[in-house]
């Protein structure tokens, strides 16, 4: 296994004051893979990203790049770039000149900008390359930022949020084009962001952080299907998280609602009899019946919310529980036997659907509050 | 119909404003080209340019090429000075240092400060030391006290517009603190320098009350001319006028031509 572009945090620390902005995070970042750090703002991602890049000094611990210890090595001169959030492009300078600086900076004569236009073109701007910055779409000015941040030929690119200032239209279709890039070249993509579709759909491993830790790291599959703690289903979205209290632990985990219910599922973790846990279930898993049965490994709700997706219908239930929670129901399903606003219910699963959320941390997770 | 009545009331307004800006200094431009038989008032009897050429022959207006000469010597010190001090305050200012917020109104204490009074401080402390008041010296602090503060607040709001990242960008590709400066900070930030060098020319170069007491015993272009309104009745005061105005205007072409030319391809 190559070690270009691997990186290897060892028990990074950023403090601010009193305050751990990264608090001790360990981690190995595969070379070539691509990397995704996703948590709301404040939770440490960025600061963690700009010390990969150097821009910021860990205050303890080391960060590894190739296999080279570069926790102090300047930054431009640890093999990575960086491509920032609102692009950075030099205002004076014009595309030729801007995507060439980090070689003029490196004393490269004036073949740097024959390189320059070369790098241009395979961003499909070769015919703007006497353009200064101000003159070009936001969409055209991130291309330039890339062009830049790769022309160095660096072992890991940094991505802060490259694609938050986009409009919808063009934000998808950069995400394409980042993760085709990330193919050809085949070095290791970190990329930082707050928008949890974006993080399942480009990333090898998504990276979920809170308060300065690693909440989970691993596969986006693995985060989406199996999250770690009621702060990760419930920051990524997808899952309903429900209370509950074990009430016998055998091969199988019995436990009880608030309201009564009773669940059962296979244990996960070791559980003892009368403890207060929480476990997720997919949306996509929950099925609905009309009416007010009681049933195992099911909750009683009243429909406050119906809206149409196209390929499923999203309906939102007020249950016993304090959470919301929510049924995605297969289109065919809902219109061939549809439920209103005020309809009681009853929502089900099967119990191989639970997921016991094993990590501790119960924090909301407001994607919104970035 | 009334918004047809406010819309004349405010362009005669706007008129007469214009009108007192400018009409003094047209009228002085006219009669600066007074006859040799005319005097300070109109009418013009006959155009020339007696009273130019006067202002070379003629020893009664004093030192006067002199007293521009400081002048110009005080401005253009004081335009290096700023610029160059407003410009490394303005980045240093950046930061939240420790006693940023005093060091501020520190410097524009002396902005509110009348002039006068400051240049009998400066004069009495020299006096008190034992010092010459010098137009050099005395003379250049004086104006400093009044350039500086000046300087830093147009950098501060040229520096508004400056976007940090773009020198993270420079450091992201390796460059070291002096090619950040040179090669990202000073370029982009130069047209808005340029405005801070020519306050420091023009606020140095037409200052009186803080040099009243503090050039010594030569004197600068503006205390000259001050002196030959009180004994000087010929026109050749307006030919001054005309001649300084000139420079002024040819200094501030020379500026906006350096700001269009770096700024030509933004």
């Amino acid at each position: 296994m190559s070690k270009v572009g691997e990186i290897i945090l060892d028990k990074v620390t950023r403090k601010f004051g009193a305050v751990a902005a990264v608090n001790a995070v360990d981690q190995v970042i595969e070379g070539g893979s691509y990397c995704c750090m996703i948590g709301p703002s404040g939770c440490g991602k960025s600061t963690l990203l700009r010390m990969i890049a150097g821009h910021e000094t860990p205050t303890s611990g080391r960060i590894l790049i190739g296999g080279k210890d570069v926790t102090h090595v300047r930054t431009g001169e640890r093999g990575t770039a960086l491509m920032f959030q609102n692009y950075a492009l030099f205002p004076h300078l014009n595309l030729t000149d801007n995507v060439a600086f980090p070689l003029k900076i490196h004393g490269v004569g004036a073949e740097r900008r024959d390189r320059a236009r070369e790098m241009l073109a395979r961003v499909q701007l070769g015919h703007m390359a006497d353009r200064m910055p101000s003159q070009l779409s936001g969409g055209q000015q991130q291309r330039v930022a890339l062009a830049r941040a790769l022309i160095t030929n660096p072992q890991v690119l940094l991505l802060d949020e490259p694609l938050s200032a986009l409009d919808e239209f063009l934000r998808l279709r950069m995400r394409v084009e980042l993760k085709r890039l990330q193919n050809d070249l085949g070095i290791t993509f970190i990329h930082v962001t707050h928008t949890q579709p974006e993080a399942i759909a480009l990333a090898d491993k998504v990276i979920v952080m809170d308060h300065g830790l690693i909440e989970q790291a691993a596969h986006p599959r693995e985060i989406y299907d199996r999250p770690h703690s009621p702060y990760v289903a419930r920051f990524m979205g997808g899952q309903n998280v429900v209370s509950a209290r074990v009430l016998t632990v055998g091969d199988e985990i019995q436990a009880e609602g608030a309201e009564g219910g009773r669940f059962a599922f296979a244990p996960r973790a070791a559980l003892r009899e009368g403890q207060d846990i929480r476990f997720a279930v997919r949306r996509d898993k929950i099925r609905l019946d009309q009416g007010q049965a009681r049933a195992e490994n099911a909750m009683p709700g009243k429909v406050i919310n119906v809206e149409y997706q196209g390929t499923f219908v999203k309906v939102e239930l007020a249950t016993p529980q304090a959470e919301e929670f929510v049924a995605h129901l297969p289109e065919s399903d809902f219109f061939a036997n549809p439920f209103r606003f005020g309809d009681e219910v009853v929502a089900r699963w099967q119990p191989q659907d639970v997921c016991m959320l094993v990590g501790t941390n119960n924090s909301a997770g407001d994607a919104l509050a970035h | 119909m009334q918004s047809k009545l406010i819309f004349w009331v405010l362009t005669a307004v706007f008129g007469l404003f214009i009108l007192f800006l400018y009409g003094p200094m047209i009228a002085i431009f006219i009669l600066s080209f007074q006859g040799p038989t005319g005097g300070m008032t109109f009418p013009l009897r006959g155009v020339s340019l007696h009273w130019f050429a006067d202002l070379f022959a003629s020893s009664r207006y004093g030192d006067l090429g002199g007293a521009f000469t400081r002048s110009m010597i005080l401005g253009l010190l004081a335009m290096i000075i700023t610029v160059t001090v407003s410009f490394f305050a303005g980045l240093g200012f950046r930061r939240k240092f420790r006693g940023s917020g005093v060091l501020f109104y520190l410097a524009i204490i002396s902005l509110v400060m009348p002039g006068v009074l400051t240049g009998l401080g400066i004069g009495t402390l020299f006096t008190t030391l034992g010092l010459q008041t010098n137009w050099l010296l005395s003379g250049l602090g004086a104006h400093l006290t009044w350039t500086l503060p000046f300087g830093l607040l147009i950098m501060f709001a040229v520096l508004n517009r400056f976007n940090g990242s773009w020198e993270e960008a420079a450091r992201d590709a390796g460059a070291t603190r002096k090619q950040v400066l040179s090669q990202v900070t000073l370029p982009i930030l130069f047209p808005g320098l340029i405005a801070v060098a020519l306050f420091g020319l023009t606020l140095s170069y037409d200052e009186f009350p803080r040099s009243l007491l503090t050039v010594g015993t030569k004197n600068t272009l503006p205390l000259q001319v001050a002196s030959l309104t009180a004994n000087v009745t010929t026109p050749a005061l307006y030919a001054i006028g005309t001649l300084t105005t000139a420079l002024s205007l040819a200094v501030i072409v020379v500026a906006f031509a350096a700001i269009a030319l770096t700024g030509r391809k933004r």
